[in-house]
């Protein structure tokens, strides 16, 4: 379960664990040289994680849930431009990564999460780090201590995602038990 | 820019000069040479290379344009072409402006209309460079051969000092036998057959600029005189030089001819000189500069292995990110000191 939270701080002066910081200031470079477009990449899970300071821990990855444009329009990751796909290809070859490092996995089909519905609100709830002129990262992360109002909000969203009577039973079992049992009338 | 990168780069400029210089200088060139060339000289490939990288030497480029007046009719024009097409050599406009310079001093002006490519309007720039890498000015009177091109400079004032090739020493091997036989696929052929046990039509092509059905032919015509030897092993056939009929001419001190594939060398040098003055990589970070040279790397490496100096550059995939940007410089490093021993 995601939740999402706007950071107050910028994140230029954070360095990603393993090797994400090194590997954008890269792909940055790389899309430089090419003469590629600038784009900006919405991140979520283990990197962004990681990047916003609240775990450290090893990922894998780098997951790209959306892009956006200058006008903080977000746009569907599914197909990833090919000069980014490109440039990525040659940032794996060059720092012995895996050539999907960088993928649009929770967002690249029908049932991922872009298509589905991000979180409304969710463009204004980035931090963003700049990698140069032609790369800018956006980070999503979880929250540690949300208010009531965002947790409800929250848990509505993901309801959206698995509308199962299953998953139900245990959104209401995880609010319980993280001491947010009068929330579950609500949701 | 990083000091390392500059001193890299005033360094392969230096190493390069030298060895242009030294195989001018063996052919007939007036100027400074320290160490004597004593491999046979590909007087086509150098001819490429030289428009490239004298830019960044006025008086060496002159030099050689006095030494083609001389010796020019022994160049082959159409093996010129044929090298700058396979191997993609980056002068094109220099050799047309060149050609245009020849069609009106040489002898044979309509062998080097051949040359010329139509004339093509691009946006002017300076021929001649310091070793800073900025322009020498030019003056407002333009040499009219150059212009056409794109490439400005002041009219040419030839010194006319140029000697004719040498008759002796390995380094004219090929334009003696040039003298000697015409200018045709035949000379390049017998410096190869010297330089090795026997040699298959594919290689010499692929070394020689030449096509493989004329290699194939050539070698046949040239068994039936009985100085060349075919031998048939399953489909294939190798040719050799039968031994002591022409050893005096082609292995004066006995040993095998210093032959060295200089075409594919030179373009992989030439590469490596154009990639390190471009602008775009003046102001890379060393991240990004790392990956550059990786990818110069896996571009010449090829071309290296076909000139036998494969080994040289070694498997970038073993270094990470810009640790491989110590390891392509001392290689590079390696090959130049190498060249110029």
């Amino acid at each position: 379960m995601s939740f999402i939270v706007r950071l107050m701080r910028p994140l230029n002066d954070i360095r990603l664990p393993g090797n994400f910081d090194e590997s954008l200031q890269l792909l940055n470079g790389r899309l430089a040289l090419d003469r590629a477009p600038r784009y900006n990449l919405v991140v979520c899970g283990g990197t962004a994680l990681n990047a916003t300071g609240l775990i450290s821990r090893t990922t894998k990855d780098v997951d790209i849930v959306a892009l956006m444009d200058d006008s903080e329009v977000l746009l569907d990751p599914a197909p990833l431009p090919q000069p980014l796909v490109d440039a990525a290809i040659v940032v794996a070859e060059n720092l012995g990564l895996a050539n999907d490092w960088l993928n649009n996995g929770p967002s690249s089909d029908d049932g991922g999460l872009f298509r589905l519905g991000l979180p409304e609100g969710i463009a204004k709830r980035l931090v963003w780090k700049t990698y140069g002129e032609n790369l800018r990262v956006g980070f999503i992360h979880h929250m540690l201590a949300p208010t009531d109002d965002e947790l409800l909000e929250a848990a509505r969203w993901t309801k959206t995602h698995d509308p199962s009577d299953g998953f139900l039973q245990g959104l209401k079992w995880f609010l319980e038990e993280s001491g947010y049992g009068h929330l579950v009338p609500r949701i | 820019m990083g000091t390392l990168f500059l001193e890299f780069r005033g360094y392969i400029l230096d190493r390069l000069l030298d060895l242009l210089w030294r195989q001018w200088s063996a052919l007939g060139v007036p100027g400074r040479t320290t160490i004597e060339e004593r491999r046979v000289v590909d007087p086509e490939s150098l001819l490429l290379i030289s428009l490239t990288v004298g830019r960044y030497d006025a008086r060496l480029f002159d030099e050689i344009l006095d030494w083609l007046v001389v010796n020019g009719a022994f160049l082959n024009v159409q093996r010129l072409r044929n090298l700058m097409k396979r191997f993609g050599f980056e002068s094109q406009a220099q050799l047309s402006s060149v050609s245009e310079l020849l069609m009106k001093k040489s002898n044979d002006p309509l062998k080097w209309k051949r040359l010329a490519t139509p004339r093509s309007p691009r946006n002017p720039e300076p021929l001649f460079f310091l070793k800073s890498g900025k322009p020498i000015p030019t003056p407002d009177e333009k040499a009219p051969e150059f212009s056409p091109y794109g490439l400005l400079r002041g009219p040419i004032k030839l010194r006319g000092h140029a000697q004719p090739f040498p008759t002796k020493g390995m380094p004219s091997l090929l334009l003696r036998l040039r003298a000697l036989l015409g200018v045709n696929a035949r000379c390049e052929l017998f410096c190869l057959l010297a330089a090795a046990e026997e040699i298959h039509p594919s290689d010499v092509a692929r070394q020689t600029g030449y096509s493989p059905r004329t290699m194939q032919n050539t070698l046949a015509e040239m068994a039936r005189s009985g100085v060349v030897q075919m031998r048939s092993g399953n489909r294939d056939k190798w040719y050799s030089l039968n031994s002591g009929v022409l050893d005096y001419l082609l292995k004066p001190e006995g040993s095998t001819t210093p032959w060295i594939n200089w075409a594919p060398l030179f373009r992989a040098l030439e590469m490596l000189w154009i990639r390190v003055i471009d602008p775009k990589w003046q102001n890379l970070d060393p991240l990004t500069l790392a990956s550059e040279l990786r990818r110069l790397g896996k571009e010449i490496r090829p071309l290296l292995a076909d000139a036998g100096w494969g080994r040289q550059l070694e498997d970038d995939s073993s270094f990470r990110g810009v640790e491989y940007s110590a390891v392509f410089i001392r290689n590079i490093e390696g090959i130049l000191d190498q060249l110029n021993q």
